[in-house]
């Protein structure tokens, strides 16, 4: 019997015995050893695409060393709508209301960039009341949208309250696109401004009109 | 020295341009103070970073590389696209467009090394228009579905795809196919719209 059987016989395991014992421990396999401890790969973890931490649907494929993250490689595609391809088959017109939905939380921005760029392409030159209106509602958005992003950080960081406070003020917002438009959240205001004028002018007067036959009667 | 420089108005910097005596351009576009340059291709990545290094120009910011798909635009025209890349100097407030034209079989050098963000913009026009971009340190496909076939923002691309997705119910998974529709898609060619 020989003697790594007695330790068999024994349960007894000794590393590297075996090798010492068959004459096959030399320098090269200690090196090889060596060599595959350090060629150990990081793990990978898939982050998303729906993760609640990432707001919409965002993929991260991460390469962890430990609990550090040593790479990340985004996938930035799965909100992607392909509006250029469908603005190819639209007028000026039917695009803008793809503008407000591109960015939701700040609408007329979005709209304001692309009605400048048209008007710059076509050289219409525009009213002074109606830049004046738009960069009023462009300023309103603005606070919309800071709004929002501290409601949620709040409510990310773990508190709830500040959230609901902010979209209470927003809804006091809401109100003036709502009366200017019709909308609250998809406003379409840079096609209609000038007709808006228009529209509420007469909208003034015939409740006027109402108003005085009203006392009349 | 650096008051001087910095005083000077748009115009006398593009007037001063070196860029002139080192590169060729074909063509100069002006269009309400837009300047666009329009150069060979060969010439990319010299007057690019002639642009970004140089004390009198200092265009250090690449704000945006855009395709364009000319197929429909002019008749016999030698080149089917063209990419205008948007310079913005913050130094002198002046903004800047090189655009260059190529077919679909000639590849274009890679601007990666003098701009670093023109990695994520070449692996956009990769993606829509199929242009390959060489020298790119990774140049795959970045906005499309994974497994997605033909570039989309190519003017012959139909706008509703080769194959579409669906949920099947008895297979319990989503499987992609050819599209059917029960009506032929009416193609509206863009001046119909205005009429």
């Amino acid at each position: 019997m020989s003697f790594h059987k007695i330790l068999d016989f024994f349960y007894l395991k000794i590393p590297g015995l075996n090798m010492v014992l068959n004459n096959t421990l030399n320098f090269n396999t200690l090196i090889k050893k060596v060599e595959l401890e350090h060629n150990l790969k990081n793990f990978t973890l898939n982050f998303g695409p729906q993760h609640p931490a990432a707001h919409g649907v965002l993929r991260l494929v991460l390469e962890l060393k430990g609990e550090v993250v040593v790479k990340a490689d985004p996938h930035i595609g799965l909100l992607h709508r392909g509006t250029e391809k469908l603005l190819e088959y639209k007028t000026i017109a039917q695009a803008l209301p793809y503008f407000d939905r591109l960015d939701y939380v700040s609408m007329m921005a979005q709209e304001h960039t692309f009605a400048l760029a048209v008007e710059n392409l076509v050289n219409i030159p525009v009213d002074i009341n109606i830049q004046l209106i738009r960069i009023l509602f462009c300023e309103i958005t603005r606070i919309l949208n800071h709004l929002l992003a501290i409601g949620c950080h709040a409510m990310d960081v773990g508190a709830m309250t500040p959230f609901l406070w902010a979209f209470e003020e927003r809804e006091k917002l809401m109100g003036f696109y709502e009366r200017i438009s019709g909308l609250e959240c998809m406003q379409l205001l840079f096609d209609q401004v000038d007709f808006l004028m228009i529209f509420q002018l007469i909208y003034y007067q015939i409740f006027v009109f109402l108003f005085l036959n009203f006392l009349n009667v | 020295m650096g008051f001087y420089i910095i005083f000077k108005s748009k115009l006398n910097i593009i007037k001063n341009l070196k860029f002139f005596s080192i590169v060729p351009i074909i063509f100069t576009q002006k269009f309400n103070n837009e300047v666009t340059y329009i150069i060979n291709k060969k010439n990319l990545l010299l007057s690019l970073s002639c642009l970004k290094l140089h004390l009198n120009y200092q265009y250090k910011l690449l704000s945006c590389i855009s395709g364009i798909d000319l197929l429909y635009s002019f008749l016999n025209f030698d080149y089917r696209f063209s990419i205008v890349y948007d310079l913005l100097s913050l130094s002198f407030n002046s903004r800047l467009k090189l655009k260059i034209f190529l077919n679909e079989l000639s590849p274009v050098l890679s601007s990666t090394s003098v701009f670093v963000n023109a990695n994520w913009w070449e692996r956009e026009i990769w993606d829509m228009y199929g242009i390959w971009f060489e020298n790119h340190p990774d140049l795959r496909r970045i906005l499309t579905d994974y497994g997605f076939d033909g570039f989309p923002l190519r003017k012959d691309f139909p706008l509703v795809g080769y194959s579409e997705i669906l949920y099947d119910f008895n297979k319990k998974r989503i499987i992609s196919k050819p599209c059917e529709f029960s009506q032929d898609f009416r193609f509206f060619l863009f001046e119909n719209s205005w009429s």
